[in-house]
C-alpha cells in the first residue's frame, strides 16, 4: 500500500498465474514486478500510479486499484 | 553555448580566415617553458575564459621578453578574472596594425533574420562607437560575396581594403552558418602595415540546439557537459539538476536560490516568473526559483519538495502553477505531501497554498483536503495565491 | 469569422503517430477541430482515429483541400516537414516542437516569406478560437478546454504556452470570452510575433480588446512598439510582463530559452516603458487584468 494509492492482485487470479505477466510490461510507471509464479506489486512504486486503467482493463478480475485519499474508493468506479 | 578565443580562432582559420599564430599554456609557468622557447617577442598573453571584457579586466598581457613573459604566466595562470578561473593561456605574437574593424554575424530575433554587422571603430569599445551597418543575410539562398561587398561599400570602404574585406566577410558567414553559430563576432579585425586582414579576437557561440549536427566540434572541444550559461552553481542547485536528470518525466528541477524562507515549487515557464514576481509583491522573501511542469513524476516532485525544505530557513513552501492541461494537479500534490511526510513533518503546515487548478483537479483538491493542506482552484489567480501564501492566510482546507 | 483557425479550417497534424501528437490530435477532435489526416513517413496506410495517415503530405494535400499543419515531429525534422508543407500548397503552419535550430527556424521563416505561408511557433502550444476549433493542444483535453475558454472578444497573445490557457481562464472566471488566443512560442525567434499578427487581430471584427503575456528578453515588444508608433492599433491594448526579478539577475536563464536579460533593452522595466509610450496598458497586477479589459469595453 502506498501513501495515496493501494494496488492489490488477487492472488488466486493473478499472483500465481502466468498471465499476469503481462501486466509487468503494461503498466507505464512500473508498479508490477516478477513475483514467485507471476507478477507481483512493486510497492515503493505504487504512488506513482496514474489511473491510467490499463492493469485493471487487461485482467478485470485480478487487479484492484483504491485510491486512499476517497475513502478508499475503487479507481475504476 | 560559447567558444573560447582559441576554439573560435581555430573555426577562423579552418574558414581561411587569418589568425595570429598562437600557442597554449596550461598548467604552471614552469611547464610552459619548452612550448614557448621559440616565440617572437613581443607577444600577447591572453587569458581563456568565458567571459567578455578581458583586457579592462586584466586578463589580457603583452610581453616584450623571456622574463615579462615568464612573469606574466606565473600572474596570470589560476588567477581569476571577471569571476572565472584561468587554467589555459594563449600566447601569440602581437600584431602591430594600423587600422581596427568589427565585423559580426548574428541572429536579429525581430527581423527574423541572420544579420551581418560591420563597423570601422572596431576594438574594445566598438559597443559606445555606434556608427555599425547593418543588412540581412539569407541563409535559404547559397551565400554570396555581394550582400558583404554592399555593406561594406556602404559604409565607405573601397579599393584593395573592400575587396579583403568582403572575402573576410564571406567567409565569416560561411562559418557562421556551417557550424550552426547564433554569434560569430570578429573585434577587432585589424588591417596590419603589410595590408594583411588578420583576426585578433573573436567571440563565437554555438547554438546548443544544434550541437547534435556538430559531433566533430563537441569532441574536438569537449563541448559535453560545458556548461550553457556561465553562472556557478550552489550545492543544492546541483542537487536539483540532478533530481532532474534521474528522471526523464517532465521538468522539476532549474532551481536558482534566494536567500529567502519561502521556498517555491512553481512553473510552467511563464507562471513560475509570474509567481516568483507576485510572492516579492506582497512582501514574500522566495528561497528560490524553479520550474516544474511537462507531467513530473510523483518521484521527482517528491524529492525536490525534500530538497527544498532539507534548507533550515525555508519554512514552508508554496506550490503554484498556471492552469494545466499537461501536468497533472493530482501528481503533484502526491509529490509535495509525500515529500513533507517523509520528512516527518505536517503538510498542513508546510504547504503555505498550493494553487494548481487544471488537469485531474478534483483528485488533486482531494488529497490536499484530506492533509488539511491550504488550496486555491481557478478563481484565485497566480498574484492573489501569492499573496496568500505570504500572508499565511491559507486557502480552502 | 475567426480569425487563423475556424470550424471548417483544415487541419493535418505532421508526425500524428507520436507520443503527443497521438493525444492532442484526439482531444481536438473531441473540441471539434477539423483534423482530415496526418503524415508519419514510414507509417502510410495505418489509422489514427478513423483518420487517414500517410508518408507524404502531398497524398493529403490531393484528396483534401487542407488549410494548416501541426508539426509535432523531434527537431531534426522539423525543418523539413515545414517545407514539406509550404511546398504542397499549406499557409499555416503550427510548429509545437522545442528546441528546433535557430538556423532551421530562420529557413522556415525564409521559405514562409517566398510562398506567402505563415509559421506559428516553434515551441507554440497553440491556437484556439473557443467554440469553434483548436489548433494544436493548447488546454488540453476537451473537457478542460472549455473550462478554462469561451467564447467572446478578447484576444489574447502569449510567449508562454501555459499563461495562454492561465489568462484565458482569468477572463473566463471574471465573465469575459476570448475571441482568439495564440501561444506564439518561447523560443528566440519564432515565425509569427505579437507585431505580426496584431493585423489579424485588428481585421477581426470579433476581436475588441487584446491581451498580451510577455517575459524579459527578446526584441518582440520592441518591434510591436515601433509597429504602434507608425500606426496606432483600433484595439484597446493590455500587457501583463512576468519576470521583473529577473532584470537583476544578467545572463541567467529562466523559463523559456528566450527568457534571458542581456542587455537593458532586455529587462521587463525596458519593456514596460516602450510599451506604455506606445499606447499599451502595462498591467502591474494579474488579478486587475479582467477590470481593466471590461473598463475599455464598456467605455
Amino acid at each position: 500500500m502506498g501513501e495515496f494509492i493501494a494496488v492489490y492482485l488477487k492472488d488466486k487470479e493473478c499472483a500465481e498465474h502466468e498471465g499476469c505477466r503481462r501486466l509487468i510490461s503494461l503498466c507505464p510507471v512500473d508498479i508490477f514486478v516478477e513475483g514467485e509464479g507471476g507478477a507481483a506489486v512493486d510497492e515503493g512504486q505504487v504512488d506513482e500510479c496514474t489511473l491510467c486503467g490499463l492493469c485493471w482493463e487487461a485482467l478485470p478480475d485480478a487487479v484492484e486499484v483504491r485510491r486512499l485519499y476517497i475513502d478508499g474508493a475503487e479507481a475504476r468506479a | 553555448m560559447r567558444l573560447y578565443e582559441h576554439e573560435g580562432k581555430a573555426l577562423l582559420e579552418r574558414a581561411g580566415i587569418r589568425v595570429p599564430k598562437g600557442t597554449l599554456v596550461s598548467g604552471s609557468a614552469a611547464d610552459a617553458g619548452p612550448s614557448l622557447g621559440a616565440a617572437t617577442f613581443p607577444v600577447a598573453v591572453k587569458s581563456q575564459v568565458l567571459t567578455g571584457g578581458r583586457m579592462k579586466a586584466g586578463g589580457i598581457a603583452f610581453a616584450e621578453d623571456a622574463d615579462q613573459l615568464s612573469a606574466e604566466l606565473t600572474r596570470l595562470l589560476g588567477s581569476e578574472i571577471s569571476g572565472h578561473r584561468v587554467e589555459t593561456l594563449l600566447v601569440e605574437p602581437k600584431t602591430q596594425f594600423d587600422r581596427e574593424f568589427y565585423l559580426g554575424i548574428t541572429y536579429d530575433s525581430a527581423a527574423k533574420s541572420a544579420v551581418a554587422v560591420f563597423s570601422q571603430a572596431g576594438g574594445i569599445d566598438v559597443e559606445q562607437a555606434g556608427a555599425a551597418v547593418k543588412a540581412e543575410i539569407p541563409l535559404l539562398l547559397p551565400a554570396s560575396g555581394f550582400r558583404f561587398k554592399e555593406l561594406l561599400a556602404s559604409a565607405g570602404l573601397q579599393g584593395r581594403l573592400l575587396s579583403g574585406m568582403t572575402g573576410v566577410f564571406t567567409k565569416l558567414a560561411g562559418l557562421f552558418r556551417d557550424n550552426d553559430c547564433i554569434l560569430a563576432e570578429i573585434n577587432p579585425l585589424v588591417l596590419t602595415p603589410e595590408g594583411k586582414l588578420v583576426a585578433l579576437d573573436v567571440h563565437v557561440e554555438l547554438d546548443d540546439d544544434a550541437l547534435y549536427r556538430h559531433g566533430d566540434l563537441v569532441k574536438r572541444f569537449g563541448l559535453e557537459g560545458r556548461d550553457a550559461d556561465a553562472r556557478e552553481r550552489s550545492p543544492l542547485e546541483r542537487k536539483a539538476e540532478e533530481i532532474d536528470s534521474a528522471d526523464h518525466r517532465g521538468v522539476a528541477g532549474r532551481m536558482v536560490e534566494f536567500p529567502g524562507n519561502l521556498g517555491l515549487l512553481i512553473g510552467g515557464g511563464g507562471a513560475s516568473l509570474t509567481a516568483f514576481d507576485a510572492v516579492q509583491r506582497h512582501g514574500g522573501k522566495p528561497a528560490n526559483y524553479c520550474e516544474i511542469g511537462g507531467n513530473p513524476s510523483v518521484w521527482k516532485v517528491k524529492e525536490l519538495t525534500k530538497l527544498l525544505l532539507s534548507r533550515k530557513d525555508v519554512e514552508r513552501i508554496a506550490v503554484i502553477m498556471n492552469v494545466v492541461s499537461n501536468t497533472r494537479v493530482d501528481l503533484v500534490a502526491r509529490g509535495v505531501v509525500k515529500g513533507i511526510l517523509e520528512l516527518g513533518l505536517d503538510p498542513a503546515e508546510k504547504i503555505a497554498i498550493f494553487r494548481i487548478p487544471g488537469a485531474w483537479e478534483e483528485d488533486g483538491f482531494s488529497l490536499l483536503r484530506k492533509y488539511g493542506v491550504p488550496y486555491a482552484d481557478r478563481t484565485v489567480s497566480i498574484d492573489q495565491a501569492a499573496k496568500m501564501a505570504v500572508a499565511g492566510a491559507g486557502g480552502e482546507r | 469569422m475567426a480569425i487563423l483557425v475556424d470550424k471548417d479550417t483544415s487541419i493535418i497534424v505532421q508526425g500524428i503517430t507520436g507520443r503527443e501528437a497521438a493525444s492532442f490530435t484526439k482531444d481536438s477532435l473531441d473540441y471539434g477541430a477539423r483534423i482530415v489526416g496526418g503524415v508519419t513517413p514510414g507509417k502510410g496506410g495505418q489509422e489514427v482515429f478513423g483518420l487517414p495517415v500517410t508518408d507524404t503530405v502531398r497524398e493529403l494535400t490531393e484528396r483534401f483541400p487542407v488549410d494548416a499543419t501541426i508539426i509535432s515531429v523531434p527537431p531534426p525534422f522539423v525543418k523539413d516537414a515545414a517545407f514539406e508543407a509550404i511546398e504542397n500548397g499549406i499557409r499555416l503552419l503550427l510548429v509545437v516542437t522545442e528546441r528546433v535550430p535557430r538556423r532551421d527556424v530562420v529557413e522556415i521563416v525564409e521559405l514562409c516569406r517566398l510562398r506567402g505561408a505563415r509559421m506559428i511557433g516553434p515551441n507554440s502550444l497553440g491556437v484556439i478560437s473557443p467554440g469553434k476549433s483548436r489548433l494544436g493542444m493548447v488546454g488540453g483535453p476537451a473537457e478542460d478546454v472549455r473550462k478554462s475558454y469561451v467564447p467572446g472578444n478578447v484576444g489574447v497573445m502569449s510567449r508562454s504556452g501555459g499563461m495562454t490557457t492561465e489568462i484565458a481562464n482569468l477572463l473566463t472566471v471574471n465573465g469575459l470570452g476570448q475571441s482568439t488566443c495564440v501561444s506564439v512560442g518561447g523560443d528566440p525567434i519564432v515565425g509569427s510575433q505579437f507585431a505580426d499578427l496584431i493585423d489579424v487581430f485588428e481585421a477581426d471584427a470579433e476581436t475588441h480588446a487584446l491581451v498580451l503575456f510577455t517575459e524579459p528578453g527578446g526584441a518582440m515588444e520592441s518591434a510591436l512598439a515601433a509597429r504602434l508608433r507608425e500606426r496606432p492599433s483600433r484595439l484597446p491594448l493590455f500587457i501583463f510582463i512576468a519576470g521583473k526579478f529577473v532584470d537583476q539577475m544578467r545572463g541567467v536563464r529562466f523559463g523559456h530559452a528566450a527568457t534571458l536579460v542581456q542587455s537593458e533593452a532586455d529587462t521587463t522595466e525596458a519593456k514596460a516603458r516602450i510599451l506604455s509610450e506606445a499606447g499599451v496598458t502595462v498591467v502591474e497586477e494579474l488579478s486587475a487584468l479582467p477590470g481593466l479589459v471590461k473598463e475599455a469595453l464598456n467605455g
